[in-house]
């Protein structure tokens, strides 16, 4: 049936994809995200839609005239500098050279979903449609694990698919961290118009929240928390939003599970929480190959190489400064870095770190100054509410991602390609057009 | 039930595509003849843009 279903839909988003190369740009993470061949079994399933996506995506742009000229910035040039770099860091890595080039090859498709964001994207309507489809995937997985979750009555613990970008329970959490600041975004530009986008995307939001706490994942408890104390900060819906939190905690206060409670407090005791202290572990052991190998590390997965943990292993006690309380590591297996800061420490080295770490901060601070921008300059609100809400959903991954192995996500290169357009397009755009009319004595 | 909602999403997604494509459309229209296109504005105001 759901064959069927997806059959029936594709031959209309493949039309609207073949008329304008934006389109087809917002299904490729819609593609990435939503995971359509984990949902069908039959004839569907055997379609690469993201590779379809893709591919039209590319072939749109190459065949559109007047393309918009290029410009990728210094985030732009460090992201793709970061690329190759972890390309380098590929060719001599510690792991398996299979795996090492098959997660390589995973994130060069992210590199190119960022790389054709910045060609691509030059107005609002291209920006929206991006983060609908990020809604539409992310937001919808959310809703429907939170409705199983609140059906159970909190029994049903929610985790991703298999073979899916967010499989792991943990990633899930903060992926839906993220997709609450466009709900917000979206909310704001949409809700007026529809009485039924309103109550969808308020009914999103409460759903993710709930969702959050279905995954029972600690970093993501706390990415949520920091993310709601920063928004109702940022938010101009201070009432609507602190209303939204008072019934949400009212109603989930029945769902959760003395489970739950006992592994939220487990925060307080991280020092002697076994699954934290684990967690250091391999975070001192990501530092060690980054000590070792200091300019480009040890590429892609080698942490999760028994070997390589084994031989970083034995360097454990040198380290003596990094405190790992009594936890050892294992010497049955190996385990992922647990932090996105750790996990590009150890896989590219200390310089691969600097440039990540400068592509994430400088689109937080570029979103943030294209929001001062709009509200300094009288732009509209909308372009000051969408850069709060970039500027707050990079916040939640660089919050939640400190306790996950999930740096090449699809969706917060999305978001470093969104900030860049944002700035060197959409905003001269926007806040010249509004400026113009005040230039010739022309109210605004 | 989960197949629904599932079902809503996909005709959800081919709505926004829709949407997408009349909107761009509307916006090249009502442009039609002037000269300032957000890109060319862009191209104005910033000079690497």
């Amino acid at each position: 049936m759901r064959d069927l279903v997806l059959l029936a839909v594709l031959p209309v988003l493949l039309y609207a994809m073949l008329q304008r190369p934006f389109i087809a740009l917002a299904m490729w993470p819609w593609t990435a995200l939503f995971f359509p061949n984990g949902w069908v079994y039959g004839v569907a399933g055997s379609i690469r839609y993201n590779l379809l996506f893709a591919g039209i995506t590319i072939f749109t742009y190459l065949i559109q005239k007047n393309k918009p000229k290029v410009h990728f910035g210094a985030i732009g040039v460090m992201v793709l500098l970061f690329f190759a770099w972890t390309t380098i860091s590929t060719t001599m890595a510690m792991s398996r050279p299979d795996i090492a080039w098959e997660i390589w090859g995973r994130f060069a498709k992210v590199i190119a979903l960022f790389v054709f964001i910045v060609l691509i994207v030059e107005k609002k309507l291209h920006v929206d449609a991006i983060l609908w489809g990020v809604v539409l995937s992310v937001g919808f997985y959310g809703n429907l694990e939170a409705l199983k979750f609140i059906a159970s009555g909190g029994g049903h613990m929610i985790a991703g698919m298999d073979g899916h970008v967010l499989g792991d329970r943990n990633e899930l959490a903060v992926a839906f961290v993220m997709t609450l600041p466009i709900c917000v975004y979206l909310l704001g530009e949409f809700g007026k118009r529809s009485q039924v986008i309103r109550i969808g995307l308020i009914g999103t939001m409460c759903l993710l929240v709930t969702a959050v706490i279905g995954t029972q994942s600690r970093g993501g408890f706390i990415a949520m928390l920091a993310l709601g104390g920063y928004l109702f900060v940022k938010s101009d819906r201070k009432i609507l939003l602190g209303l939204l939190a008072v019934v949400l905690v009212i109603g989930l206060s029945h769902i959760v599970s003395s489970e739950w409670t006992s592994r939220i407090n487990s925060i307080n005791d991280a020092g002697e929480d076994a699954s934290f202290m684990g967690r250091v572990v391999a975070w001192k052991l990501s530092f060690i190959m980054a000590s070792q190998n200091p300019f480009f590390g040890g590429g892609f997965k080698s942490l999760e190489y028994l070997p390589v943990w084994l031989q970083l292993s034995q360097d454990f006690f040198s380290y003596s400064w990094f405190y790992s309380g009594d936890s050892l590591p294992p010497t049955q297996f190996a385990r992922a870095a647990h932090s996105v800061y750790f996990q590009v420490l150890g896989e590219h080295g200390f310089f691969g770190l600097a440039i990540y770490l400068f592509c994430l901060v400088g689109a937080y601070r570029k979103a943030g100054k294209v929001a001062k921008a709009a509200r300094l300059r009288g732009g509209p609100t909308w372009l000051r509410s969408l850069a709060s809400m970039l500027q707050l959903s990079i916040f939640s991954f660089a919050l939640g991602g400190a306790a996950l192995s999930f740096a090449y996500f699809d969706l917060i290169f999305t978001l470093f390609g969104l900030t860049i357009v944002l700035e060197a397009r959409i905003m001269p755009a926007v806040l010249g057009a509004a400026a113009a009319p005040r230039l010739t004595g022309v109210p605004a | 039930m989960e197949s629904i909602i599932w079902a809503l999403d996909l005709v959800a997604v081919a709505y926004l595509c829709l949407w997408a494509l009349r909107a761009d459309k509307a916006e090249s229209g009502s442009k039609a003849g002037k000269p300032t296109s957000a890109r060319q504005d862009s191209r104005r105001e910033s000079p690497d843009a």
